[in-house]
């Protein structure tokens, strides 16, 4: 087990422009569950491929157990990595796959036969031993792959969108695998993975990466319900948040949004705190969930009221997602409404916004804007 | 009626594939029928069946036409070229298609490019090369130009095997702790083992057969392969066509059996890609 510390880590391609990753600062908690979550090419399986070694480190460095690791070959820095495709040696047996890695670092062969064991016991692999890569299914396969990384009992594991081949009820399966193996064992984990329900679901917590550069760290609910921008908004939750531009401004000792023709009173934001804001455009950003039918008996929120035409109808069983054609709104707006909703296409309907979880932001920055009032 | 258009089909495909085996495998019967009979008997009826089998012929090839020395020579020299191309050139596509380096597909287009010369272009400056080292009329020397003739097809063929391996299994190897010769020993090999065999049965043949080098850069009958010892029997006036025959299977047996045991891995590298 061990700390993983990544300083200013900036990572450039020989013929590249830009930076795949740009100034990545983050401390990784011994024991601790990361994953690195963002959309492809956001340089968050670069980012893994330094901390394993795989890629060379361009300006910046990385310490493992405060020990400076910049130039020690992949090898040495006692690292398991769990790959997309899983990478499993097609001409070895799966017993051959686990024990190839102590084999090299000349771990005695009753040790080894032991570790094999221990290993393809915990993750039920005994009865595929003898098997090649080829006649196991995609779970068990990925569980001979996470077998050969837990089986060098490394300080630190890192995981390269280990579920993305999986079926979805696979991965669901797998997921929760993980997660239990990772209280088992107690090691430091990376994962790296665009899945937001895998990032929200398995991490302690969550770096958002965007462009290269860190948008946010945080616990998964904490990041869901503060997001730092709108990136963020946008891309944790689905669907994703409503973000749309209005105009704020003063209403009595309350602001308010402006849009179209509708003007909601925000009681719980601090006029104070937005005074740089107002009587200018705002970027307001609202989640599916946090619009309603009618009131809920369990919120005690203030919610204002808005009215709205139905342009789609997407009923999914446990719940109802509508498209809102909204005055003021060009952007598309989703509500996440009760399973019972019986909306249809074309229907005028008032609908209900919880002012409480409504989230401004900057319009020139796209930051979120520190806004409600102190308890 | 499926089960009768089944029958059909089958006798259809049946009838198709023992037409093409007579095609291909008719010539090799015929001198293999050619090789136990006399040129005599040859001349009077050269489509019979062998009415005695000289198995004799064999024993004479062997002994007293040179045929062990030639066949040793084959061996000796058709072994070591083809090992010594297998070696270099899968170490050679291993890190062109294994790693980034400058000028890496420039050099990939430098080696197969020396393809498109013909023999004959490169026949009399080899020869010059030989001389002034000292390598004209030396198996070593022989074995150095087929090395050197057979590696940029080699190279070609395995490179593009190995860069469809993923990546992500010599990063696996990495982490595992092996380095990078190692790598190439314990993965590349291994896993391009089809490609590699296909490299071998092509090789093995061509340098086996070949004729045109070994005619120019060897004098010696000591040093002399199985085809230069087959052109023994083509004298002046005469052509000892049983005896060719015979020479002809020498030289060929050691083909077939090759293919016998490598073809199955041949085809799979031939045809690696081409499905999932």
């Amino acid at each position: 087990m061990a700390d993983v510390e990544l300083k200013n880590v900036c990572k450039r391609y020989p013929g590249s422009q830009g930076l795949a990753v740009d100034s990545l600062c983050l401390a990784i908690k011994d024991g601790e569950f990361m994953v690195l979550l963002g959309p492809s090419g956001c340089g968050k399986s670069t980012a893994l491929r330094m901390i394993a070694g795989l890629e060379s480190i361009t300006s910046g460095n990385l310490f493992i157990d405060g020990k400076k690791m910049d130039e020690i070959p992949a090898k040495n820095r006692d690292i398991a990595m769990v790959f997309q495709s899983y990478a499993l040696y097609p001409h070895m047996s799966v017993e051959g796959n686990l024990a190839f890695g102590l084999k090299r670092r000349g771990v005695p062969k009753p040790e080894i036969v032991r570790r094999v064991k221990d290993v393809a016991d915990m993750l039920g692999l005994s009865e595929f031993l003898t098997r090649k890569p080829y006649a196991l299914s995609g779970g068990q396969r990925q569980r001979v792959a996470l077998g050969r990384a837990i089986v060098r009992d490394p300080k630190v594991f890192l995981f390269d969108e280990p579920l993305s081949n999986l079926d979805a009820a696979l991965r669901v399966s797998t997921r929760n695998e993980l997660v239990k193996q990772h209280q088992r064992l107690g090691a430091t984990m990376i994962y790296v993975t665009h899945d937001q329900v895998e990032a929200m679901t398995m991490g302690e917590r969550i770096c958002i990466i965007n462009q290269g550069k860190l948008v946010q760290v945080g616990e998964p609910l904490e990041v869901y319900r503060n997001p730092a921008d709108t990136f963020v908004a946008k891309f944790l939750g689905n669907p994703p948040t409503n973000l749309f531009s209005a105009h704020l401004e003063t209403s009595g000792d309350d602001v308010a949004i402006k849009f179209g023709n509708h003007a909601v009173s925000l009681p719980s934001l601090d006029p104070l705190k937005l005074a740089p804001y107002i009587n200018r455009p705002i970027i307001v950003g609202i989640r599916p969930e946090d619009i309603f039918e009618r009131q809920p008996s369990h919120l005690k929120s203030p919610h204002a009221k808005i009215s709205a035409k139905v342009a789609a109808v997407e009923a999914l069983g446990a719940e109802t997602l509508l498209i809102l054609d909204i005055d003021g709104i060009e952007e598309v707006f989703r509500a996440r409404l009760d399973r019972n909703c019986i909306a249809r296409v074309g229907n005028k309907m008032p609908i209900l916004v919880n002012t409480d979880e409504i989230h401004l932001f900057d319009p020139g920055s796209n930051r979120a804007i520190d806004c409600y009032r102190d308890e | 009626m499926n089960l009768i258009l089944r029958r059909w089909k089958q006798t259809l495909l049946l009838i198709i594939l023992s037409a093409y085996t007579a095609y291909s495998a008719g010539p090799f019967i015929w001198v293999a029928m050619m090789s136990l009979r006399t040129t005599p008997e040859i001349s009077d009826s050269p489509y019979a069946f062998p009415m005695e089998f000289h198995w004799e012929k064999y024993k004479i090839a062997w002994s007293q036409s040179n045929y062990d020395i030639y066949f040793w020579n084959s061996v000796m020299v058709t072994g070591i070229a083809v090992l010594s191309v297998t070696i270099i050139g899968s170490m050679a596509a291993h890190c062109l298609a294994r790693y980034r380096f400058p000028g890496n597909r420039i050099l990939l287009f430098v080696i197969f490019s020396t393809l498109i010369f013909p023999p004959q272009i490169v026949m009399i400056s080899l020869f010059q090369v030989l001389v002034e080292y000292g390598l004209f009329d030396t198996r070593s020397g022989l074995i150095l130009v087929y090395i050197a003739l057979s590696l940029p097809l080699t190279v070609f063929i395995l490179e593009g095997f190995f860069s469809r391996l993923p990546q992500d299994l010599f990063d696996a190897a990495k982490m595992d702790g092996y380095s990078d010769f190692e790598i190439y020993w314990r993965l590349t090999l291994p896993i391009g083992l089809p490609a590699i065999a296909t490299t071998v049965i092509l090789n093995f043949i061509h340098i086996w057969n070949e004729f045109l080098f070994a005619v120019v850069l060897i004098a010696d009958d000591s040093k002399r392969t199985l085809p230069l010892g087959i052109q023994k029997f083509y004298g002046d006036r005469l052509e000892d066509v049983g005896m060719i025959a015979t020479g002809v299977m020498i030289s060929v047996i050691p083909v077939i059996l090759l293919y016998v045991f490598f073809s199955e891995k041949m085809i799979r590298g031939m045809t690696a890609g081409a499905v999932k």
